[in-house]
């Protein structure tokens, strides 16, 4: 018995004499042999130099990326793209509806470290020269390689996982124009393996003070065949539109069935409004698609969602155009209690669209 | 293994003579990279204030863990090490998946914590005892544990039906006796009513109900009389909505707004501890800051600033008005609450989920044709009909 206990004791002596060994060898590993673990973990530096272009979906829109760093982001229900964003290493840009604006200080600095780690599929390859080790960090059991660099005044922290080397979190950390703290914090799980690449399918992006949000990614695709100037070309595709007073010209960028109706997304801009000279309470006839099918006369014009009259006081079968209910660019026509059994003829993203005043 | 250096193996035998505790302090310095030299450590983040759960004799941190929206088990582990003992959770959490992320992440401290989860009725459906035991031993399953330190009746906007219930009491004495339960409670957005019945019944051990800067001020008599009796009091939906993602300047450069609405709630000493939702990391760290930290003039600036924004938007769901008002019997407040889960929590589907389970007469339906009472009964001036239309239309997709 007593042998028994000396043997047991001595086993554990011995554990716990090889243990350290093993953990002090895992926190010896130098931050050279950490990136390139990280990469092996994505499938291997070989293997991530084969990729030449990668795009995964995120709610409406569809990223672009290739391993030079280029990132283009476009935004809309097919064929229509109502926004793109190109992020390049000198500027990023964003057309929204042809309006085209240079994106600068902290939104640039992170859509630019986020292009790079896009381009790197998940991986610090794209940061490897640039990044400074700061140890191992503990979160609970969990021990994560902690790498900084920076990106403008923006300081960036990536965490390792010390077991599969993946990228477990990125934090920017600075202060906004108005001197107030900004930071960003990305936790990335779960990682599945997609053609030998293994890369995160959602992460949870929290801002400071806020709640956050999951972001999933689908419909992921490597060595999609890419236009030269693909990544040259800002262009959105939102139809035309015609203004003159009383009269708007364009086409549908989206429709939906709320309970109540029937939204219909147009491509008239505040900007088409004013040229049209609408002001609240304008009657209008509204024309799809040039049928008769089509004609909706009574449609009423709101300028300010606040002048929108309560929902008992329309009838059915009312119409009005007026702001998107919850923010956006352009205008939408709201059709109320209409039979949605039969969808409108003239229903399709892009088909022409017209009102007159009456 | 060729990354196992000769100075490595010397290093970790003479760590090994030392014990773990020497092997740890090595492995602190050992860490430091050029790139820290000369740069201080930051203190460890911790908790700064424990309290007594009522009279339960449990010590809970002045801010816990509220799991309705969790992607990563370790984030538990990890608020555990900044010191939060108290963990809410719920069958129905995250598609039934909540507790199973509660039990991976903590299992291994279980017995250093305190974990509440929380069970719903359907009153209108008979309650059989055995049955009851079979879920709550289905939570002991995904919790990986052999106790529920409190055990709450989930949601309830009047205690009567579940005293009334034989079967329901009996379960839960059976629960205890057998050492499954140790505590029982419940969660309500109704508090107004259910803190007063909790002052007339044994059942209530802890209690847990709505309280923010935005709403609650009405109960706080209540609270403090449950607090007076015993009842450990925790509080939730501190942050009145969630809506500051989409507000500016709510962030300064001494706190955020939500550090500003636990430490708000953290001023009234008739509560406990309270439950923020943390999903990340930065969560944690975030709100953990938040502990033991008095209200100053940057966080009342702004919580002013969040009121001003959303006054007449958010829907205080324990308010109730617009309920009596309506002739359809809308839940307008449960309708709204999961809307708010939609567009603020960050939990779309689960928001869909609850939804779904809804009573079709309690929805919105009859809404489009009716001269919307509720607008006129609403004290805040919440354009409800439309928000209940909007709530229909996201939740039902």
């Amino acid at each position: 018995m007593r042998i028994k206990s000396c043997r047991g004791l001595g086993g554990i002596a011995f554990f716990l004499f090889i243990l350290p060994y093993f953990v002090s060898a895992q926190v010896n590993l130098s931050p050279k042999d950490i990136l390139e673990k990280n990469l092996q973990a994505a499938g291997g530096r070989e293997k991530l130099l084969q990729i030449r272009s990668f795009s995964f979906k995120s709610g409406p829109s569809r990223y672009f990326v290739v391993p030079s760093g280029e990132l283009k982001m476009m935004t809309g229900k097919e064929p229509v793209i109502t926004e793109v964003t190109l992020v390049k290493s000198d500027k990023v840009e964003r057309n929204s509806f042809n309006k085209i604006t240079e994106i600068a200080g902290i939104q640039k600095s992170v859509q630019q470290t986020m292009a790079k780690l896009y381009a790197g599929f998940f991986t610090l390859i794209k940061f490897e020269k640039e990044l400074g080790y700061q140890g191992l960090k503990a979160f609970g059991p969990e021990k994560l390689h902690h790498f900084t660099t920076q990106a403008d005044s923006l300081k960036v922290s990536l965490f390792l996982s010390a077991d599969d080397f993946c990228l477990k979190r990125l934090v920017f950390q600075g202060t906004n124009l108005e001197g107030d703290k900004y930071e960003i914090n990305y936790d990335f799980a779960p990682f599945e393996e997609m053609e030998g690449s293994k890369i995160p399918l959602s992460w949870f992006v929290s801002q400071v003070g806020t709640r956050g949000n999951l972001i999933e990614i689908s419909d992921i695709k490597f060595n999609q065949p890419l236009a030269p100037d693909f990544f040259l070309k800002l262009e959105v595709n939102i139809g035309t539109v015609e203004a003159a007073p009383g009269h708007l010209k364009g086409n549908i960028l989206d429709s939906n069935s709320p309970p109540n109706g029937l939204l219909v997304v147009t491509n008239w801009t505040k900007a088409d409004i004013d040229k049209a000279e609408l002001k609240s309470g304008d009657e209008l006839t509204f024309t799809g698609e040039s049928t008769t099918a089509g004609v909706i006369t009574g449609l009423v014009f709101y300028n300010t969602a606040k002048e929108i009259p309560p929902q008992n006081q329309l009838s059915k079968g009312a119409g009005i155009l007026a702001p998107a209910p919850r923010g956006g660019e352009t205008y939408v026509i709201q059709l109320f209690g209409l039979d949605k059994s039969v969808e409108p003829a003239w229903l399709k993203v892009l088909a022409p669209i017209e009102i007159r005043k009456k | 293994m060729s990354f196992i250096k000769r100075r490595n193996f010397i290093t970790a035998l003479t760590s090994g003579l030392f014990g773990l505790g020497v092997s740890k302090k090595m492995n602190a310095r050992l860490s430091s990279s050029p790139a820290l030299e000369g740069q201080k450590e930051a203190a460890p983040l911790k908790i700064q204030k424990y309290k007594d759960l009522g009279k339960t004799g449990l010590k809970v941190p002045d801010v816990s863990f509220g799991a309705i929206s969790l992607f990563e088990p370790n984030v538990l582990r990890y608020a555990y090490e900044c010191g939060v003992t108290y963990f809410d959770t719920a069958e129905s959490y995250l598609r039934m998946k909540g507790e199973t992320y509660v039990g991976q992440g903590l299992k291994e401290v279980r017995d250093k914590l305190i974990i509440t989860t929380k069970h719903g009725q359907n009153f209108r459906q008979k309650i059989e005892k055995a049955a009851f035991i079979q879920r709550v031993e289905a939570s002991l399953k995904r919790l990986q544990t052999d106790h529920i330190d409190i055990a709450m009746i989930h949601n309830i906007d009047d205690l009567t039906p579940a005293l009334n219930s034989e079967e329901l009491m009996s379960a839960y004495d059976q629960l205890k006796k057998d050492g499954k339960i140790r505590f029982t409670g419940f969660s309500s957005h109704n508090a107004k009513v259910t803190l007063k019945q909790a002052l007339d019944t044994d059942f209530a051990q802890v209690v847990l109900v709505m309280y923010n800067h935005m709403e609650g001020r009405e109960i706080e008599p209540l609270v403090k009389a449950v607090r007076q009796k015993g009842i450990g009091t925790v509080a939730m939906k501190i942050f009145a909505g969630g809506m500051q993602g989409n507000l500016k300047s709510m962030v300064n450069r001494q706190t955020s707004y939500s550090q500003a609405a636990i430490r708000w709630v953290l001023s009234n000493p008739d509560f406990d501890t309270c439950i923020p939702t943390m999903s990340s990391y930065s969560h944690v760290e975030e709100y953990v800051a938040a502990s033991g930290q008095p209200l100053d003039r940057a966080a009342l600036g702004l919580l002013a600033g969040y009121r001003r924004e959303v006054d007449n938007v958010y829907c205080r769901t324990s308010c109730r008005e617009c309920l009596s008002a309506c002739p359809n019997n809308v839940a307008v407040n449960d309708v709204l609450r999961y809307a708010m889960y939609f567009e603020h929590y960050g939990m779309e589907k689960e928001a869909i989920g609850y939804y779904q389970e809804m009573e079709a007469e309690r929805k919105p339906l009859g809404c489009e044709s009716c001269a919307a009472p509720c607008e006129r009964a609403c004290p805040h001036g919440l354009r409800v009909k439309s928000k209940l239309l909007h709530s229909h239309e996201i939740l039902s997709a």
